[in-house]
């Protein structure tokens, strides 16, 4: 008998608290999804800068006469010969015909004859880790070389790609912080709502000499139930919704580490995994602040 | 123990409940307090155990002046007054046992005590076999005896009851009174609030005697002890 214990609130059967659980497996579920994107964000630009930030691209224009047509490979191979010999330059190699009709092949088609068009060469160009290379000076030796040769070394567009990352990092931080005091004030509704409803009771403790913290804990350990629910829910539908995007992810044509799919696709490490796992505690650990900070508040302004 | 002070009381847009009610109760002593109904008697008790602040009069409970309490003292000075309500105020959804242990689980009493003393005190008031009941499928006589023992479990220095005796025959009342003795001899003091004045008369303990909400009769403005 004596190990049923129960709360002395019947905090079980409020309307309000019914609710609860769904409420807070919802915010887990959408918060969980939110950090998700934002560690894929971050991971992905990660990806971006680690994959361009040690390589350049240089544009060889296309002659504009037949007589230049017949100096193109030579044109080539002394900005080749110019990049090998730059310090801080790993390698330059510069792309057949062949590659760059692969490169075109996406927006013109694989038939597409492309021997009339005027088409850049390009030469792919790799630095060594942690070397410093002085872009504007190497533009001018390559230009002099090859005229009208330009070099890329993709910042503004890692730059855009950038912005555009650190954008969804912030939507999905406002997301999560929405998600968060939607929370609060979904259990700070279910706390107000219990302290109307069992006012008598709570009246009652009061005058056996109960003090705010006693009643503040019935509370909280009935937010502590309610949102481990709605957490483990939450946490698993977020979970599997994640497994689910990964193996898609997982099955695109990613075989090629150069592959745009490669780049955007998601894959959790375990620090990963386990700052996403720290989503639902950290639900059930906001619930039961709130739950208790509510009630000492509202309590305290009784007489 | 108690002392009242020119103690009114008066609800907002209501009557005038209480009036210039002076006494005072030594440590130790045994009083009952009668009058008619609506004479305010439960409204006086409500005020000595710190349900009610006095709209004017100053009231003195255990040597503190009860208008400089703060709110944070209030928990640990209720935990010395136990008290009876005339409506039970029994929590529905808790045991017999859980309500009995309600004043020593809140006072942080270890639950070895509780399980020592609850079925103890159970077997004394007769509900020994019903400790796991609620409150709900009790009598009325029954639940009047849980909430006695509800009040007492915790031994305190003050005992309030408001019409304790109200829904038990002659036999449980008396022996109820007797268990109020009891306590009292062990150093509690004690105030019953009653008009069964048959009750009363059985018993030589002095008698406030309240009417229109004023303090009629023996202890009107002086000691009673």
């Amino acid at each position: 008998m004596f190990w049923r214990r129960h709360s002395d609130l019947p905090l079980r059967g409020d309307a309000s608290s019914r609710f609860l659980p769904w409420i807070v497996a919802v915010m887990v579920f959408l918060a969980v999804l939110a950090v998700a994107g934002l560690l894929a964000a971050q991971e992905v630009v990660g990806r971006w800068q680690w994959a361009l930030s040690g390589t350049l691209t240089v544009q060889v224009p296309p002659p504009v006469d037949a007589a230049g047509a017949t100096n193109m490979e030579d044109r080539i191979g002394k900005a080749v010969e110019l990049l090998r010999r730059t310090p801080g330059v790993a390698s330059a190699e510069a792309l057949s015909e062949a590659e760059t009709r692969a490169l075109l092949e996406p927006w013109l088609g694989a038939g597409a004859a492309i021997d009339g068009l005027p088409v850049p060469r390009l030469i792919d160009v790799t630095l060594i880790p942690g070397a410093t290379v002085d872009f504007a000076a190497l533009e001018g030796r390559l230009a002099a070389q090859a005229p009208g040769a330009t070099l890329d070394d993709h910042g503004r567009w890692l730059g855009d790609l950038v912005r555009l990352a650190r954008s969804v990092e912030a939507v999905a931080a406002a997301i999560v912080l929405l998600v968060a005091l939607a929370g609060i004030a979904a259990v700070v509704f279910a706390v107000r709502t219990g302290l109307a409803i069992h006012r008598e009771v709570i009246d009652l403790l009061h005058l056996i000499g109960a003090r705010d913290s006693y009643i503040a804990r019935e509370f909280a350990r009935q937010a502590f139930t309610l949102s481990l629910l709605g957490s483990l829910l939450g946490a698993v539908l977020g979970g599997g919704a994640l497994l689910a995007l990964q193996t898609i992810g997982g099955n695109s044509p990613a075989g090629d580490p150069e592959a745009l799919a490669d780049m955007l696709s998601i894959g959790f490490d375990a620090r990963e995994w386990i700052i996403l796992a720290a989503v639902p505690i950290a639900a059930i650990l906001l619930s039961v602040a709130t739950a208790r900070l509510s009630v000492m508040r509202a309590l305290s302004r009784l007489v | 123990m108690v002392r009242f002070e020119k103690v009114g009381m008066k609800f907002r847009d209501g009557p005038t409940v209480l009036e210039e009610v002076s006494f005072f109760l030594q440590a130790g002593s045994f009083h009952f307090l009668t009058g008619p109904s609506g004479a305010g008697k439960s409204t006086l008790l409500k005020i000595m155990y710190l349900g009610l602040k006095p709209t004017s009069g100053r009231v003195r409970l255990f040597d503190r002046d009860v208008a400089g309490i703060a709110r944070a003292e209030l928990p640990a000075l209720r935990r010395k007054v136990g008290v009876v309500f005339q409506d039970f105020r029994l929590i529905n959804h808790l045991s017999v046992l859980d309500n009995v242990a309600l004043p020593l689980r809140i006072a942080g009493a270890k639950e070895a005590m509780v399980r020592r003393h609850v079925p103890e005190l159970l077997d004394w008031v007769g509900l020994g076999a019903h400790m796991d009941a609620l409150p709900a499928t009790l009598s009325g006589g029954q639940q009047q005896r849980v909430a006695i023992a509800r009040a007492v479990i915790s031994r305190p220095k003050l005992l309030l009851a408001d019409e304790p005796t109200g829904n038990v025959d002659d036999q449980i009342a008396m022996r109820l009174l007797y268990l109020f003795e009891e306590l009292n001899r062990m150093g509690t003091t004690v105030m019953i609030a009653t008009h069964n004045q048959g009750l009363v008369d059985r018993f030589s303990y002095p008698q406030l005697f309240l009417r229109g909400g004023r303090l009629i009769g023996p202890g009107e403005d002086s000691e009673v002890a």
